[in-house]
C-alpha cells in the first residue's frame, strides 16, 4: 500500500513538474524578441512581410528597410517547411495589414518532416500550426500533448531563448565563401523538385493575400554563379502558373 | 529488437511479470525463449547459429571435463576454438580477407578473379562468441566446473540483456547466479530502473543528439572548418561512449531487476591518467577478456621488454580487428598498442620531471587526463572512419588534416550551432554527474531516500523529454 502511495506521488510529481517547467518555458517564449514570439504577441506590424527559408533570410531586413524606407518583418527560418511557412504567413495576415508579402519560392521543395516538430513550441498560439503538426507528424503532436516539456525539445525554442532580450533582425547567413568552396561549386549542383502539394500551398497563400488586397510577390534569391541549379525554370514556371 | 523501442517496452511488460511468476526449469525456459524472441526479432535465421554454437560448446565443455589427458583436453578446446572463431571469421572477416588478398595481388600486378560473397553479419556474434569461448577455455584451465544442464547453459549464452552488445559476461560470473531462484526485490528493481533510465538518457539524449553533427563531419570533411571538425571529433568520443556505456547501463539494469549482477563495463574512462588505466575503465569486459585469454597466454609482461611490447601490440591489433573487418579498426588498435608501448618509455621520465619541478598533484593529473583523452580522441577519428568501408582512411585523414590545418579556426565557421550548444549542455551535465557520482554514488543513495529517487527519476525523464532524439537509432556496438 505504501509502495502504491509512492508510485502515485511519483506520477503526480512527474506530471506537475512537466506542466510547471512547460509553463516556465512558455513564459520565456512569450517574452522573447524572436520573430514568431513578437508576431503572436502583437508586435509584428510592418509594411512588407517576408516568408521563406534560409535563402529568404538573406533578404536582410535592416538593409531592406534602409533601401525601401518601409518597415519589414521576416518570418523566414532555416529549411522552413513549406506547410509551416504558409500557415505562419496566414497567421500573420490575420493579425496585421501589410502592403506587400514577399515569398521566397525555393520553400516549394522544403518538406523535411524532421523539421516540423520544431514548431511545437508555437503550437499553443496557432490552431493552424497545431493542425499541420497533427496531420504531418502525429507522433510528435501526441507526445507534445502528453509532455509539455517536449514542446521545447527543438532548435526553434533555443533561438527564442537566444533572442530573449535582443531583436533577431541581425540574423542572416554571414559566412564568407572561401576560395576553396568557390572552386568546389564548379563541380556541385542542386536539383529542384516541384511537389504539387506545395505549389498549391503557395497558391492558397496568394489567394489569401489577394482576398485581403495585399500585394504578393514570389521572388527567388540569387545563387552563386558557378553553382549549377537544375529545374529552377520549372519551379518558376509552375509557381507562376499556379499563382497568377 | 532494440532497447530504445516501443516493441521492447511491450516485451518487458510481458517478460518481467512472467519471470517472477515462474521458478526453476520454467524460468530457464522463459529466459531462453524470450532471449531467442529478442534476438530473432532482428533476423530469426541467425538463431540457428547461436543454437549450434551453444550446443557444440556445451558438449565440448563436457568432453574437456570428462578427460584428464592433456592432449585430448587440448584437442577438444582447439575444436571449440575452430568452431567459434570459424563462425566469426566467416561471417565477419571473409570478405575483408578476400578484399585484402585481391588488393595485395593488385599491388604485385596480378588480377585474380575472386568474388566476394554477400554475407550478412549476424548481430552480436562477436559478443556471444567470446562469451561461449571463455566457457570452454575456463573448463580447459580447470577454473570452473562443467555445466551439465543444457537448458541452463543455453539460457546463460542467450540471456537477452547482454546478448547483442555485451557486457561479455563470463561463465564463472553468471552460471553460478543461474542456480539461484531469484525473488523480486524492490532494491533490485529501484537500482535496476535507475541504471536503465541513466543508460536510456545517455543513449537517447546524448549519443543520438550528437550523432547528426558527427555524421555530417564524416560524410564530407572537406566542407567544414578546423573548429567544426574538432568539435565533431570531441562529440564522437562522447557519442560512442554514451552509446555503448548507455547500452551497458541498460543491460546491467535489466539484469539487476532479474536479480543478476553483471560486471561493470565502463568506469568513467575519460578520466584515465594513463592508457593502461584507460583499458581498465573502457569496455572492461572485452579488455579483461583479451588480457586473460590473449595477452597473458602470450606471455604478458613476464618475458622481457621486447616481448611485452610485442604482446601489447598483438592484443591491441586483435582488439581492433574484433571491432570490425576494416583496416581502420586495426589501425585504431595499432595506435592504442603504440600508446601503451610509448607510455612505458615516457612514464618514468615524466614522473622524474614531476618530482623535479614539484608539480602539484592536481596539475599532474589534469595534464595526464587531457593527454590521454586527446590521443584517445585522435584514435577515435580512425575508428569512426572504420564504418565507412573503402574510404575509411581517406575520410579519417581528411578530418585530421583539416583539424590540424587550423584553417577558419573560429566560432563563426561552426555550422549547426544549435546542435553544438545542445551537445555542450548535455556533456556538461554528463561530466557533472560522473564527477559527483564518485563521491555520492547516486544510484546507491537513491535506494535509501525515496524522495531523492523520485526527484532523480522525474528529473531524468524531464531531461529526456527536453533533449531526447526519438528515432529508435540502433546502438553503434550492434555492428561489432
Amino acid at each position: 500500500m505504501k509502495k502504491a502511495g509512492w508510485v502515485i506521488f511519483f506520477i503526480g510529481v512527474l506530471f506537475a513538474g512537466d506542466r510547471l517547467i512547460g509553463w516556465f518555458f512558455q513564459h520565456e517564449v512569450e517574452k522573447s524578441q524572436f520573430r514568431y514570439s513578437r508576431m503572436y504577441r502583437g508586435e509584428g506590424k510592418a509594411d512588407i512581410m517576408i516568408v521563406g527559408n534560409s535563402r529568404g533570410l538573406n533578404f536582410y531586413q535592416p538593409y531592406m528597410e534602409q533601401a525601401t524606407g518601409k518597415k519589414t518583418f521576416s518570418l523566414c527560418y532555416y529549411s522552413m517547411p513549406c506547410e509551416i511557412a504558409t500557415v505562419l504567413a496566414e497567421d500573420y495576415l490575420d493579425r496585421y495589414q501589410v502592403q506587400t508579402v514577399l515569398c521566397e519560392i525555393s520553400i516549394v521543395e522544403m518538406s523535411e518532416d524532421k523539421l516540423l516538430p520544431g514548431f511545437t513550441t508555437y503550437m499553443p498560439y496557432s490552431k493552424r500550426i497545431d493542425s499541420v503538426l497533427k496531420a504531418k507528424v502525429n507522433d510528435s503532436w501526441v507526445t507534445s500533448q502528453v509532455s509539455h516539456i517536449y514542446r521545447f525539445n527543438n532548435e526553434v525554442f533555443q533561438r527564442a531563448l537566444f533572442y530573449r532580450n535582443h531583436l533577431d533582425d541581425d540574423w542572416f547567413f554571414d559566412h564568407t565563401i572561401s576560395e576553396r568552396l568557390a572552386k568546389e561549386a564548379l563541380g556541385s549542383s542542386v536539383e529542384f523538385k516541384v511537389p504539387e502539394k506545395h505549389v498549391q500551398d503557395l497558391k492558397q497563400l496568394a489567394d489569401y493575400c489577394r482576398a485581403r488586397n495585399i500585394n504578393i510577390k514570389f521572388v527567388i534569391g540569387p545563387f552563386f554563379p558557378l553553382y549549377t541549379v537544375k529545374h529552377l525554370d520549372l519551379v518558376k514556371k509552375r509557381v507562376e502558373e499556379a499563382t497568377v | 529488437m532494440v532497447f530504445n523501442s516501443i516493441t521492447f517496452l511491450i516485451f518487458g511488460f510481458i517478460f518481467f511479470p512472467l519471470y517472477f511468476l515462474t521458478k526453476g526449469k520454467g524460468r530457464l525456459w522463459l529466459i531462453l525463449l524470450a532471449s531467442y524472441v529478442f534476438y530473432g526479432w532482428w533476423d530469426w535465421r541467425f538463431l540457428s547459429l547461436i543454437m549450434i554454437s551453444t550446443f557444440m560448446d556445451f558438449n565440448f565443455g563436457k568432453l574437456i571435463g570428462a578427460t584428464q589427458e592433456p592432449h585430448k583436453r587440448k584437442l577438444f578446446l582447439i575444436f571449440s576454438m575452430i568452431m567459434n572463431l570459424g563462425f566469426l571469421g566467416f561471417f565477419k572477416y571473409f570478405n575483408f580477407f578476400i578484399d585484402s588478398f585481391v588488393s595485395m595481388m593488385h599491388a604485385f600486378g596480378f588480377q585474380p578473379a575472386v568474388t566476394s560473397l554477400q554475407i550478412i553479419l549476424p548481430i552480436g556474434i562477436s559478443f556471444y562468441t567470446f562469451q561461449s569461448l571463455s566457457y570452454t577455455i575456463d573448463i580447459y584451465r580447470k577454473e570452473i566446473p562443467v555445466e551439465r544442464n543444457l537448458l541452463k547453459f543455453a539460457a546463460f549464452i542467450a540471456l537477452f540483456p547482454q546478448l547483442v552488445a555485451g557486457p561479455i559476461v563470463r561463465a564463472r560470473d553468471l552460471l553460478p547466479q543461474m542456480n539461484e531462484d531469484k525473488k523480486f526485490s524492490w532494491d533490485n528493481f529501484n537500482s535496476g530502473l535507475g541504471r536503465i533510465l541513466w543508460g536510456f538518457f545517455k543513449k537517447v539524449a546524448i549519443a543520438d543528439s550528437l550523432a547528426p553533427f558527427v555524421d555530417n563531419c564524416w560524410a564530407d570533411p572537406t566542407k567544414f572548418s578546423s573548429s567544426h571538425l574538432m568539435i565533431g571529433a570531441v562529440f564522437y568520443s562522447f557519442q560512442i561512449y554514451c552509446d555503448f556505456s548507455g547500452y551497458s547501463d541498460i543491460a546491467i539494469g535489466l539484469a539487476r531487476i532479474m536479480g543478476f549482477r553483471f560486471v561493470e563495463n565502463f568506469k568513467t574512462p575519460y578520466f584515465s591518467q594513463s592508457f593502461s588505466e584507460f583499458w581498465t575503465r573502457w569496455h572492461v569486459s572485452l579488455s579483461s577478456w583479451l588480457r586473460d585469454y590473449l595477452y597473458i597466454p602470450l606471455g604478458g609482461n613476464r618475458k622481457g621488454k621486447i616481448n611485452t611490447y610485442k604482446n601489447n601490440m598483438i592484443t591491441m591489433l586483435l582488439g581492433g580487428l574484433w571491432h570490425g573487418a576494416n583496416l581502420a579498426f586495426v589501425f585504431w588498435g595499432f595506435l592504442h598498442g603504440l600508446y601503451l608501448i610509448v607510455q612505458r618509455f615516457i612514464t618514468p621520465v615524466w614522473r622524474a620531471f614531476v618530482k623535479l619541478v614539484r608539480m602539484p598533484a592536481f596539475i599532474n593529473s589534469g595534464i595526464c587526463i587531457v593527454t590521454v583523452y586527446t590521443l584517445t580522441t585522435f584514435a577515435w577519428i580512425y575508428f569512426r572512419g572504420g564504418s565507412l568501408g573503402h574510404h575509411s582512411f581517406t575520410v579519417a585523414n581528411q578530418v585530421i588534416g583539416r583539424i590540424l590545418s587550423f584553417e577558419e579556426f573560429n566560432w563563426n565557421s561552426v555550422f549547426n550551432k544549435y546542435q553544438v550548444i545542445k551537445g555542450i549542455i548535455l556533456l556538461a551535465f554528463l561530466l557533472t554527474v560522473e564527477i559527483t557520482n564518485r563521491r555520492f554514488t547516486w544510484n546507491r543513495v537513491q535506494l535509501y531516500k525515496p524522495a531523492l529517487r523520485i526527484a532523480m527519476v522525474a528529473g531524468l525523464i524531464w531531461m529526456i523529454a527536453l533533449f531526447g532524439t526519438f528515432s529508435a537509432n540502433a546502438f553503434i556496438y550492434f555492428q561489432f
